[in-house]
């Protein structure tokens, strides 16, 4: 009896502890040799967002597997779905899971991932010569360059067919009421002006981001700089409430479409694509991605204009783009450093952005040819306003989904222009009290 | 040899285990940390005593999402019960088909919450979705909504995938508690000349008390819960229209606003208890435990 007493308790013991055990931390190493320099058949763990990777090709997965060849080192992709990549990430670093390398956006946006504990300085490196003066920008945090950017920055703006515009004998709108014009027209002849993935929140985020180069431009000051340290507050612009209530009144009289609050991105393509709408707010190599799923359409030659609410004529590149970060205290930096020399290889790259169609309009190294987009190059065209950055990527704390959703039950009607605007700046608030010193 | 002495005395070891340091630890510490400034940008900790719960209850931003949390919650436990109820007394008599229509009703359960968001944020869409085609098809026109981008249809929409889903699994409930109904009960009935209604209220219903019981206090944890389905099918839109109180602490956590994040949570699993401890005492009470 009490050698079954005694065995059982020694069963129970054991099992929790194989249990618990099972839940400590790992090293997240997955190495076939450890320590030195110059590892053989070491495995970087490499953390993205889904759609950061292999976009319409699996080139990435391609540069790993060469990468593989050449030095017997691996690459272990740890992807998350786009809406949780943040999430994720930021749970990593905060138990001590950091990833190799990760990808962040850069500029302001990286901010929420503490550079000064976690990134690489990669300053040093050959590669950061050859960076596009953009890429250099805004690949540096406190003089550093800490990311090494594959990426292409552009702008937002509304993409149209010009033959469609043409056939009505419209041109190009350049405020609010020459747009009303535009879409009372096209829906006089049966067609919906603006095709309005609303269900997307980042999406409506996207279309105010656009007034922000107005913004600053009219401010006497640094806009974005003030902001950033809480000296004024959205509420405080004006044009941003007079961008939010011409997006409600276009909203109401049906240019974005009659059902916008449900219609998705992945949609878009279809929509555009059927000759039902006239246009739709996109990013410049959007179109290359249209006219590579129907080649009917003639994506390819449509043009985009600045969104001319409030009077806006900008052009508004994003201040931010994709980077690949490197953990400062992994055992496996000097790897990591080596893959990154391997990706800035000329060939490497360029393999690379021949497989990203979207991403060559401006790409991040300076000898790789531009192929701009004819959206793109009318964009700047007509935005007789000069140029400046989007809101988006500019603001600390600035969060899309926040944004999207304010704008939402502004078009709902269950929140006025400044309301928004004062809600987004009771959100900022809360992050700015919680790391109050 | 008695071996549920052996058992009693050390076999709960690993289950305490467990429990304590994948559930009670990480509560106890979230209760901790919701007395913090804990968020993405700050190295170190700031103790702000009950900053953060004093502005969940002095923002006007808060009410909506706890409505409708508890809309939600309320709606699918009386509806999920009443519908499953119905379901199990059909199917607890001789009907042709019965375990296939048991298992029909039961199946929607075993899906995923999010198959289930994705697909129902298809056929609510109001000119693509099927409902709206179907209203259109039978000359229903004028019934046809934007069912999840009205602000007045979209909770209740949301409700109704809720129910869809969860029925059966009520009904599973109610067909084992209809087991225990003697049936000599609704022939002495019968005799003494009751009709259906009161045989369900004088016979049926005190027999399957328990498994009411059982019903409510898991609809209403999970209604409480509830967060995949309505992120998947609405995300909280439009606007924050069908913001629940898990959506919003999923969107404080992605701003790195950890400890109101946390305070939230807090504020959620201080409820869960008070309607859990609240239920089973009512369990208790009308002899549940016995069964």
């Amino acid at each position: 009896m009490k050698a079954n007493k005694a065995f059982c308790a020694v069963l129970s013991i054991l099992t929790a502890a194989g249990i618990l055990s099972s839940c400590g931390t790992s090293n997240g190493d997955g190495d076939t040799s450890q320590g030195g320099n110059n590892k053989k058949g070491v495995t970087l763990s490499y953390a993205a967002s889904r759609t950061w990777v292999n976009r319409n090709s699996t080139v990435d997965d391609e540069l790993n597997q060469k990468f593989t060849d050449e030095t017997g080192n691996q690459i272990d992709f740890q992807i998350s779905p786009d809406d949780q990549y943040a999430n994720v990430l930021q749970t990593k670093l905060s138990t001590g899971e950091v990833p190799d390398i990760f990808m962040t956006g850069s500029g302001v946006g990286a901010q929420i991932y503490k550079p000064d504990k976690y990134f690489a300085d990669l300053s040093d490196q050959e590669w950061v010569n050859r960076y596009a003066d953009y890429a250099k920008k805004i690949t540096q945090i406190d003089g550093k360059t800490v990311g090494f950017m594959t990426w292409c920055v552009d702008g937002y703006a509304i993409l149209y067919n010009p033959e469609t515009y043409a056939k009505y004998n419209l041109s190009v709108p350049t405020n609010y009421a020459e747009f009303e014009q535009v879409c009372k027209t096209l829906m006089d002849n049966g067609i919906t002006p603006v095709y309005e993935t609303g269900k997307e929140l980042w999406h409506w985020a996207a279309f105010f981001g656009q007034v922000g180069p107005l913004a600053c431009k009219n401010y006497d000051g640094d806009l974005y700089a003030d902001l950033n340290s809480n000296k004024v507050k959205f509420a405080d612009i004006p044009e941003l409430e007079e961008y939010l209530a011409d997006m409600k009144k276009a909203y109401d009289a049906g240019y974005l479409g009659e059902n916008s609050l449900s219609n998705t991105w992945d949609s878009a393509y279809e929509a555009m694509a059927s000759g039902k709408y006239a246009g739709i707010l996109v990013y410049e190599s959007w179109q290359t991605e249209l006219a590579e799923k129907y080649p009917d359409c003639g994506a390819e030659n449509w043009e985009m204009y600045p969104v001319p609410f409030a009077g806006n004529n900008m052009y508004s590149p994003s201040a931010s783009a994709i980077m690949r970060v490197a953990y400062k205290d992994s055992e496996r930096l000097d790897v990591v450093k080596e893959f990154f020399d391997f990706l800035a290889e000329p060939e490497n790259l360029q393999l690379y952005y021949d497989n990203n169609p979207a991403l060559q309009p401006n790409p991040s190294f300076s000898d790789i040819a531009a192929r701009p987009t004819k959206g793109g190059e009318t964009f700047v065209a007509n935005a007789a306003g000069g140029a400046g950055e989007d809101i988006n990527s500019s603001i600390l704390y600035w969060n899309d989904q926040l944004a999207g959703s304010g704008i939402q039950e502004m078009l709902m009607g269950t929140k006025t222009p400044i309301e928004v605007l004062q809600a987004l700046d009771a959100d900022r608030q809360k992050m700015f009290d919680a790391t109050e010193e | 040899m008695n071996y549920n002495k052996i058992y009693s005395k050390w076999f709960w070891v690993p289950a305490f285990a467990i429990f304590f340091i994948l559930f009670l630890l990480p509560s106890i510490l979230g209760v901790f940390f919701s007395f913090t400034n804990w968020n993405s940008m700050s190295e170190s900790l700031k103790w702000v005593g009950l900053e953060n719960y004093k502005k969940i209850f002095e923002s006007g931003s808060s009410i909506r999402p706890f409505a409708n949390t508890i809309f939600f919650a309320v709606m699918t436990s009386v509806l999920k019960g009443g519908f499953g109820l119905l379901l199990a007394l059909a199917l607890n008599r001789r009907v042709y088909g019965r375990n296939a229509l048991r298992t029909l009703f039961f199946l929607p359960m075993v899906l995923s919450n999010v198959i289930v968001g994705l697909v129902f944020q298809q056929i609510y869409h109001p000119t693509t979705g099927v409902l709206n085609q179907f209203l259109n098809l039978l000359g229903m026109g004028s019934l046809a909504h934007g069912w999840i981008i009205e602000p007045g249809l979209v909770m209740w929409s949301c409700v109704a995938v809720e129910v869809w889903k969860a029925s059966g699994f009520n009904m599973v409930i109610f067909l084992a508690g209809l087991q225990s109904v003697p049936t000599d009960l609704y022939e002495a009935c019968d005799m003494d000349g009751g009709s259906a209604w009161q045989k369900f209220i004088k016979v049926t219903l005190p027999f399957i008390m328990p498994s009411v019981v059982i019903n409510m206090l898991l609809n209403v944890i999970s209604g409480l819960k509830v967060f995949d389905v309505i992120y998947t099918l609405t995300n909280g839109g439009p606007g924050k229209m069908s913001e629940v109180v898990e959506i919003v602490i999923l969107n404080e956590f992605a701003i790195g606003n950890y400890g109101y994040g946390t305070a939230y949570s807090t504020l959620m699993f201080v409820v869960l208890i008070i309607i859990s401890v609240s239920v089973i005492k009512r369990y208790a009470a009308i002899g549940g435990d016995s069964v």
